[in-house]
C-alpha cells in the first residue's frame, strides 16, 4: 500500500516535471553576450520541441515535400553540403548558398544580405519564397490545425490549441536558438583543456594576422557585411546587401560567414562557387577583384605561401565541432515516429 | 465592486476610420467613376498606431492596443476610455508601424504577419496597402498595387498625423482618397512593393487623406 502511494507520488511528480517548461540555454563561457534577449524571450523545452518538429516537417512547403532541414541538415552543421545554391519544391534552384545555422543568438541580421531583422520572422522568407517552399503562411496554419499531433504540441508549448503564425514562428526560432556550436578542438584549447599542434599554432598566428578582423574569434565572424572581392557571377548578378539598402556603398557586400564547421558546410561563399578550402585561400591570395566597396584588409589580397595555406587549413580544421553536428537533440525528432506508429 | 468605487468614472469614446472617394463611402469591388473611366478597389488597408487624445499638449487617453489594422473589408471602431470630466481637442496617431515594433520579432493580433501586411523576403510592415484597377473607356484594365511601408532610413515611411476636433463621443475620421488619386505623382507607376523613394513619397501624400468628418 505504501509503495503504491510512493509510486503514485513519483508518477505525479514526473508528470508535472514533463509539463513544466524547462529553461536550458547556457552561454558558452568564452562567448560574448548574445544579441538575442533571452531574458525577454526565454527558451523553454516545449517550444523548442515544437520548433524542432516544425523544422523537420515538409508540411511547411506547398507540396509537402521540402522542410527547413532539406537545405539545413544537422549532419552538415545545418547547411546543404555539395549544393552550391538552395533547392526548393519542384526541383527549383535558388540563387544563394543555404547558410549553415548555428550561433544564431549572436547575430543581429539574417540572410546573406541581412534582409531579415529578427530570428522570429526569418522562417517567413523561405516558406513564402517561390523557389524554396512556395507556401502561404495561412495555408500552413490550416494544415497544422488539422493535425492532432500539432494541436497537442501547440497546447503543450503555449497553453492552448489555438495555432497562430506568431506561435509557429516563435517555436521555430526557439529551436534554432538552441543550435550552439562551441565544442570544437579550438574551444577546448581556448578553455585550456587541449593544445594546438605546431602546425595549428602557425595557422592560428596567420589567422590572427590576416583573417581575424572579419572572422572574429570566438564566433569566427563579426556578422557584419563586406565585399570579399569575388568576381560577380553574371548568371545571378547578385549585388548582395545593396538590394536591401539601395545604398551603393553596400554593393557586393554579403554577411561574413563563420569559419566554424567548414568541413561540414562546403561549398563556400554566398553562391557556393568554391568546393575546397584551398580554392577559398587561393581566391584571397591571388584573385581579389578590387572595387570601391572592397573590404579594407583585402585591398591588396592576402600574401600567403603554399605552406601558410596548409597551416591555416590545419587551424580551420580545429573549428569543426563534431559534438554539435551529431548532437541527437538537434536531429529529426524520432519520438514522433513512435507516437504515430500503427495509427 | 469595491474596486469600482476607487476607479475614476470613465467615458467611452468611439473612433471610426471611414475610407471615402468623391464624398461616397468606399466599398471594395465597386466601380466608381474616375475621370472618363471607372475605378475599383480590391484592397485598402492601413495601420493606425498609438492613437491618442490630447487636450492642447496634454495626453488625455490612449488606445488599448498599440496598433490597429483598418481594412475596407471590415467595419470596426476603436474604443478609448477617458476620465468622465476630461476634455480633449486633438487626435494624434501614426500611420504605419514604427521601427521599434518592426524589429520586435513575431507579433500577435493586428500585427500578426499572416495578415498580408508583412513583407516576408525583407523584414518590415506594409503601412498602407492599396490595390485598385482602372477600367478605361476602351475596356483596358490597369492594375495598381501599392504596398507602401518600410522602417529603415532613408525610406522609413511612417507618418505622424495630428487632427484638431470637437469633443464628441463618436469621432469619425474620413480617409478621403480623392486627392491622393488625383495627385500628379500617384498612378505614375502601377507597382510599388518595397521600401524605396516612391514608397516614402506616396506615404506622405496618403497621410493628407485623413480628416475629421463633419457629417
Amino acid at each position: 500500500m505504501k509503495s503504491a502511494k510512493v509510486f503514485l507520488m513519483v508518477s505525479i511528480l514526473l508528470f508535472l516535471a514533463a509539463q513544466k517548461p524547462i529553461s536550458f540555454w547556457q552561454k558558452p563561457p568564452h562567448f560574448p553576450k548574445p544579441t538575442f534577449d533571452f531574458k525577454e524571450k526565454p527558451l523553454d523545452s516545449t517550444k523548442v520541441f515544437l520548433g524542432r518538429m516544425l523544422f523537420f516537417d515538409p508540411i511547411l512547403s506547398k507540396d509537402n515535400s521540402v522542410s527547413c532541414a532539406s537545405c539545413h541538415s544537422p549532419y552538415n552543421a545545418f547547411a546543404h553540403t555539395d549544393h552550391p545554391v538552395s533547392h526548393g519544391i519542384n526541383d527549383q534552384i535558388g540563387n544563394r548558398n543555404a547558410p549553415a545555422l548555428f550561433n544564431l543568438a549572436w547575430q543581429k541580421l539574417f540572410m546573406w544580405d541581412g534582409a531579415i531583422n529578427h530570428i522570429e520572422v526569418q522562417s517567413l522568407a523561405p516558406i513564402s519564397q517561390p523557389k524554396e517552399m512556395n507556401e502561404n503562411i495561412n495555408t500552413v496554419l490550416e494544415k497544422l490545425k488539422k493535425s492532432n499531433l500539432y494541436k497537442s504540441a501547440f497546447k503543450r508549448a503555449f497553453g492552448d490549441t489555438i495555432i497562430t503564425s506568431a506561435k509557429l514562428l516563435k517555436a521555430i526560432a526557439q529551436f534554432e536558438l538552441t543550435l550552439v556550436s562551441a565544442n570544437a578542438k579550438y574551444d577546448k584549447v581556448y578553455l585550456g583543456k587541449d593544445s594546438f599542434t605546431d602546425q595549428e599554432k602557425r595557422g592560428y598566428n596567420l589567422f590572427k594576422q590576416h583573417c581575424n578582423s572579419c572572422h572574429q574569434e570566438p564566433l569566427f565572424s563579426s556578422y557584419e557585411f563586406e565585399n570579399n572581392g569575388l568576381k560577380a557571377d553574371t548568371t545571378y548578378n547578385d549585388y548582395g546587401r545593396f538590394l536591401m539598402s539601395h545604398n551603393p556603398k553596400d554593393s557586393f557586400k554579403f554577411k561574413i560567414p563563420s569559419l566554424r564547421n567548414l568541413a561540414y558546410t562546403y561549398p563556400y561563399m554566398h553562391d557556393g562557387r568554391f568546393k575546397k578550402l584551398s580554392e577559398v585561400l587561393n581566391h584571397y591570395s591571388n584573385d581579389i577583384k578590387t572595387s570601391s566597396t572592397i573590404a579594407e584588409p583585402l585591398k591588396n589580397g592576402i600574401p600567403l605561401t603554399g605552406n601558410d595555406k596548409a597551416d591555416i587549413i590545419a587551424l580551420l580544421n580545429t573549428l569543426n565541432d563534431r559534438a554539435f553536428v551529431f548532437n541527437p537533440a538537434h536531429q529529426f525528432p524520432k519520438e514522433l515516429l513512435k507516437a504515430n506508429e500503427g495509427k | 465592486m469595491l474596486f469600482n468605487v476607487l476607479v475614476q468614472a470613465q467615458n467611452s469614446i468611439s473612433i471610426k476610420f471611414e475610407p471615402t472617394f468623391k464624398q461616397v463611402r468606399l466599398e471594395p469591388n465597386v466601380a466608381y467613376p474616375y475621370l472618363s473611366d471607372s475605378i475599383q478597389f480590391q484592397e485598402l488597408k492601413f495601420y493606425i498606431g498609438y492613437l491618442q487624445l490630447y487636450q492642447d499638449d496634454s495626453l488625455v487617453a490612449y488606445s488599448p492596443q498599440t496598433h490597429y489594422l483598418i481594412d475596407i473589408h471590415q467595419k470596426q471602431a476603436i474604443t478609448l476610455s477617458i476620465p468622465s470630466k476630461a476634455k480633449f481637442n486633438q487626435l494624434r496617431f501614426q500611420l504605419g508601424v514604427d521601427s521599434i515594433t518592426s524589429v520586435s520579432g513575431a507579433l500577435e493580433g493586428d500585427l500578426d504577419p499572416s495578415l498580408g501586411m508583412y513583407w516576408t523576403w525583407q523584414s518590415g510592415y506594409i503601412h498602407t496597402k492599396i490595390e485598385a484597377s482602372i477600367l478605361g473607356s476602351n475596356r483596358n484594365k490597369t492594375h495598381f498595387t501599392y504596398h507602401l511601408g518600410g522602417y529603415q532610413f532613408p525610406f522609413n515611411s511612417l507618418q505622424t498625423i495630428q487632427l484638431s476636433l470637437d469633443q464628441t463621443e463618436t469621432i469619425k475620421i474620413e480617409v478621403d482618397i480623392t486627392a491622393f488619386l488625383e495627385h500628379k505623382d500617384v498612378l505614375k507607376q502601377s507597382v510599388i512593393m518595397s521600401p524605396k523613394p516612391a514608397s516614402l513619397a506616396l506615404s506622405q501624400i496618403f497621410a493628407y487623406s485623413f480628416k475629421v468628418s463633419q457629417k
